[in-house]
């Protein structure tokens, strides 16, 4: 019970902290304003400079097909990392993703795709994801990723989330979801686990008129 | 001729899977955690695994560098490596200065010394390997073999205008070389789960630590510290002028 | 950077963060300001537009940057570069410094309630460690620590907006966060209330901070850092502005009869609180610890490690002023002394310097504590050099008592010429002056006294030469006492 406490301590001082992260200077209301600061402060260059899409090497997707990062290229895409067994952060990402897939208009819907990439490259083979994607309802427009320990830890590096593996074959990570440009550069990171449909809707639509 | 020639270099990538030249086996063993997760025994486990002997030199790297170019210092992405990649080089593929040939690679990013272990047929060593390793005493150290002393000196002094080479610090148990007071190295897995960036916890020193590896002092732990302090304020395309890396392999 | 969660229920219990509960309380405070974010609630940063931008002037101690007077808040860019190198921290003694800006305290950062203040945080890239900063001006969690982690050969830039008037301590929080401030990275930041504060002749900046070396205090050389003294909190050197003689002599700080003077005082610690001190002055306001509240009239006032004051005094009369951590063995032991030089004529209402110098005489000796510190080595030496050294000695240490005749008070004070007691036996002398006399009687030519003779802090060398001294005057003659003679006594 009482580690029970302190873990939850622990996990809501962690969402203040990212909370905390966007806007350093409003102390009263620390989520109300304040992502032009957060940029400047964020560690991935939101320039989208550093685009994504130049790691090299295959993926399996869900329906056991390969495919290299770079054919996610074309449409904006909204990116998390996750793993099909979390039982707490993870679905909560999903479900993110899946608002601001419920908020777009009707007109942008396909210059959108989503894209899911597994921690877990044990238990999240292909068959698995397709089982979890079945779960979640995810449609036509989402795209989840297998790959080796390796890649992960690339492309993990890369959008600069941070992960550990756990004994129990579970993972601490953090949790972040990104907006990347048509060519994969990441324009947004939403941290934490505070829906920001909002915000990640204007970003997507003033990506897809570029 | 041509598929001849794939065939010759296939075999010549494959090769060094099987080298272990310039690597030294590290035997299985436990190390204890710097954090501690609750719930965990206290120990983690590290399998038995090669061991580069010496940091990766700057002649070493510029091998790799020749052999692909896109590793160069002017063509290499912003994504892998910011803009001081490389530069105590006189250019892309010339080192310059005789005196670092043999001194550690630095201002290497994270990608680039991934693949250059990939090129190799080796890999980064992870976190708890690296700790692991470390964490032996050394053998054969001129100021002694207390590791804490030679970690607090190497921090008390400035780093030097011109990098020592390798192995000119101290062998330790397991035959590795300067794997303090030389350079700080990458590690695989550097960006795993971290105290927070806070450093400290609300409200004073709350670090309940377990102590360094192979039974160390509290000292040590200081200087651990310093290493975890460092390698969260890293992210994977950074280069830093004392910070280098080595390979390890698997046994096969 | 990002923050982990963990996905299931209850992971995630690393033990270094077994949290207290006011770090729940903390927690809890954070998430209900999250909650409200979403809402289009009017927050205090909302309020205050900030109009134009500048960039703050920086100076290193004991100068203040001048006040911007009363302004409109604006955007305040703020640049420091971390830098680790060897200074001098007392002479001949050297040590690795890690500053911000390149000096011990870090740089003076002055701006004005309102005020927001983008901060540049650069570590030079020749530097070992990584660095932050920990603002203590800043509102929020990390007070910029989190923000502001960078490796060698970086920089980071966060923003924050000053709502509490104030001085702050900054300091790099970077584990582990004792080193850091140990090694000197520590300044300070005011705040001004809006409209600046009250107009002063001068202004100081002094930050204190103690260093833990491995050679003992005055050890020569490039001294390492000592860990185990750090953490038992014994200091070998305790110093305003970075080093031993950093404010004083040639660069004691300078005002003029007449003047205000108001000294930004900040604490860096790591470990020790201050009892800051300026003999001859009094504070007659103190802001304490830095705060709002003013107090009146103070000799000596207290800065916690991490903490700060404000205090301002008028300079009523010229001459030479010794500034203090009035925890005393400090000052005098282990540099924590400045010095503030007032010029300008005397006013001899105000202070009248010395008008007499009469004998006082209530009973015990005065004691000095000028006296030079004994040799090291225990050579013998001719009974003419000690009988001069001892005269010297005898003059300042007990001829208040026994009286420049040697003759003492009838009744009360022992005579030492001609006495028995001193003459018959040199191990008694030596006694008396190792260990002094606790009300024990003693006869002397005949005469009983009872009373008390002070234990002197005299070394080895300077009991001999007294003894010497006294054994040779007033028609006493005997051989000379050498040192060795006095430390085989001292020693048994």
């Amino acid at each position: 019970m009482k580690n029970n406490i302190i873990a939850w301590g622990v996990i809501i001082s962690i969402m203040a902290l990212s909370c905390h992260k966007k806007s350093a200077f409003a102390p009263l209301s620390c989520c109300a304003k304040g992502d032009a600061i957060a940029a400047s402060s964020l560690p991935v260059p939101l320039d989208g400079n550093a685009p994504v899409y130049q790691l090299q090497g295959k993926w399996t997707d869900a329906h056991n097909r390969l495919l290299e990062l770079n054919e996610l290229k074309g449409k904006v895409q909204v990116v998390a990392m996750i793993f099909t067994h979390c039982g707490y952060a993870c679905p909560r990402l999903v479900q993110d993703m899946k608002a601001i897939e419920d908020s777009l208009p009707a007109a942008e819907k396909d210059n959108v795709g989503y894209v899911l990439i597994s921690f877990d490259s044990e238990r999240d083979v292909p068959a698995q994801l397709h089982r979890f994607a079945a779960q979640q309802g995810l449609g036509d427009h989402w795209v989840l990723l297998h790959g080796n320990p390796g890649q992960v830890r690339e492309l993990s590096m890369l959008l600069n989330v941070k992960y550990q593996k756990l004994d129990d074959g579970n993972f601490n990570h953090s949790n972040s979801i990104f907006i990347l440009d048509r060519n994969g550069g990441v324009r947004q990171s939403l941290d934490g686990l505070d829906p920001q449909t909002g915000l990640a809707i204007n970003t997507i639509h003033r990506l897809i008129q570029q | 001729m041509r598929s001849l020639f794939a065939l010759l270099l296939l075999g010549f990538i494959s090769s060094p899977l099987q080298d272990h030249s310039g690597m030294i086996k590290i035997p299985a063993g436990e190390l204890r955690p710097f954090l501690l997760l609750a719930g965990q025994n206290g120990r983690i486990k590290v399998h038995s695994f090669y061991l580069d002997i010496h940091a990766v030199t700057n002649d070493e790297f510029l091998q790799f560098v020749k052999a692909n170019p896109r590793w160069k210092r002017s063509g290499v992405s912003r994504a892998f490596a910011d803009s001081n990649y490389l530069k105590q080089w006189a250019g892309d593929i010339e080192i310059g200065d005789d005196r670092i040939r043999n001194s550690p690679v630095t201002n290497i990013s994270w990608f680039a010394a991934n693949a250059y272990c990939k090129w190799k047929g080796k890999r980064l060593p992870t976190m708890d390997e690296w700790e692991y390793a470390a964490g032996a005493p050394p053998v054969n150290a001129k100021r002694g073999r207390d590791l804490s002393r030679i970690i607090l000196e190497w921090y008390d002094h400035p780093n030097p205008a011109v990098l020592p080479v390798v192995g000119s610090t101290y062998k330790n148990r397991f035959g590795v070389y300067d794997m303090h007071g030389l350079i700080w190295e990458w590690v695989e897995d550097f960006n795993s789960v971290m105290p927070g960036s806070e450093n400290r916890g609300p409200g004073g020193n709350p670090f309940v630590c377990g102590a360094g590896a192979l039974g160390t002092a509290n000292k040590e732990d200081y200087a651990a510290y310093m290493r975890y302090a460092f390698r969260e304020s890293l992210q994977a395309a950074y280069t830093v002028g004392g910070l280098g890396f080595r390979c390890a392999q698997d046994i096969e | 950077m990002k923050k982990i969660t963990h996905p299931e229920r209850s992971i995630l219990r690393y033990r270094w963060m077994a949290l207290t509960g006011l770090v729940l309380v903390l927690i809890y405070t954070a998430l209900t300001g999250c909650n409200q974010a979403s809402g289009a609630k009017t927050t205090l940063s909302d309020t205050a537009a900030v109009i134009g931008e500048m960039n703050a002037e920086l100076t290193h101690a004991p100068f203040v940057p001048n006040s911007r007077g009363a302004f409109q808040p604006e955007k305040v860019i703020v640049k420091i570069e971390v830098v680790e190198k060897v200074m001098k921290l007392a002479d001949g003694v050297d040590y690795t410094f890690w500053t911000f800006g390149g000096s011990v305290p870090g740089p003076f950062i002055r701006v004005q309630e309102g005020d927001e203040v983008e901060l540049h945080l650069s570590n030079s890239p020749g530097n070992k460690m990584p660095h932050n900063i920990d603002l203590h001006a800043v509102n929020g969690p990390g007070g910029g620590a989190e923000a502001t982690l960078t490796v060698p050969g970086h920089s980071s830039v966060f923003t924050f907006r000053v709502m509490n008037p104030g001085l702050y301590v900054y300091h790099c929080a970077t584990a582990p966060v004792g080193m850091h401030i140990a090694n000197g990275m520590y300044g300070l930041v005011l705040v001004e209330p809006k409209g600046g504060l009250p107009k002063v002749d001068k202004e100081f900046y002094i930050m204190q901070g103690e260093f833990y070396t491995k050679g003992k205090n005055g050890e020569a050389g490039l001294q390492p850092f000592d860990m185990d003294k750090a953490i038992k909190e014994q200091p070998e050197y305790v110093v305003f502005n970075g080093s031993v003689g950093a404010a004083t002599g040639s660069n004691a700080l300078q005002a003029k009869v007449g003047d205000r003077v108001r000294l930004y005082v900040g604490n860096g610690g790591p470990n020790l609180v201050s009892s800051f001190h300026v003999i001859g002055q009094i504070f007659d306001k103190v802001y304490q610890e830095g705060g709002s509240q003013v107090n009146q009239n103070v000799g000596t006032t207290l800065i916690p490690s991490g903490g700060a004051a404000i205090l301002e005094f008028t300079c009523h009369e010229p001459g030479t002023y010794n500034i203090v951590d009035h925890s005393i063995f400090r000052a005098f032991n282990q540099g924590a002394l400045a010095q503030l030089i007032v010029s300008g004529p005397e006013d001899k209402v105000v202070y009248s310097g010395k008008v007499k110098d009469e004998l006082y005489q209530p009973g015990s000796p005065e004691v000095s504590e000028s006296e030079a510190p004994a040799e090291a080595s225990i050579p013998d030496l001719p009974l003419a050099e000690r009988i001069k050294k001892g005269q010297v000695l005898f003059e300042t240490n007990c001829s208040s008592c026994h009286q420049p005749t040697g003759l003492g008070l009838p009744g009360a004070i022992p005579p030492l010429a001609q006495s028995d007691f001193l003459m018959n036996r040199q191990d008694k002398g030596i006694g008396v002056l190792l260990h002094g006399l606790n009300n024990e009687a003693i006869t002397v030519n005949g005469n009983h006294y009872q009373g008390v003779m002070p234990q002197l802090p005299l070394s080895d060398d300077q009991i001999a030469n007294i003894l010497s001294y006294v054994r040779n005057n007033w028609g006493n003659k005997s051989p000379v006492v050498q040192e060795k003679e006095v430390k085989k006594l001292r020693n048994q």
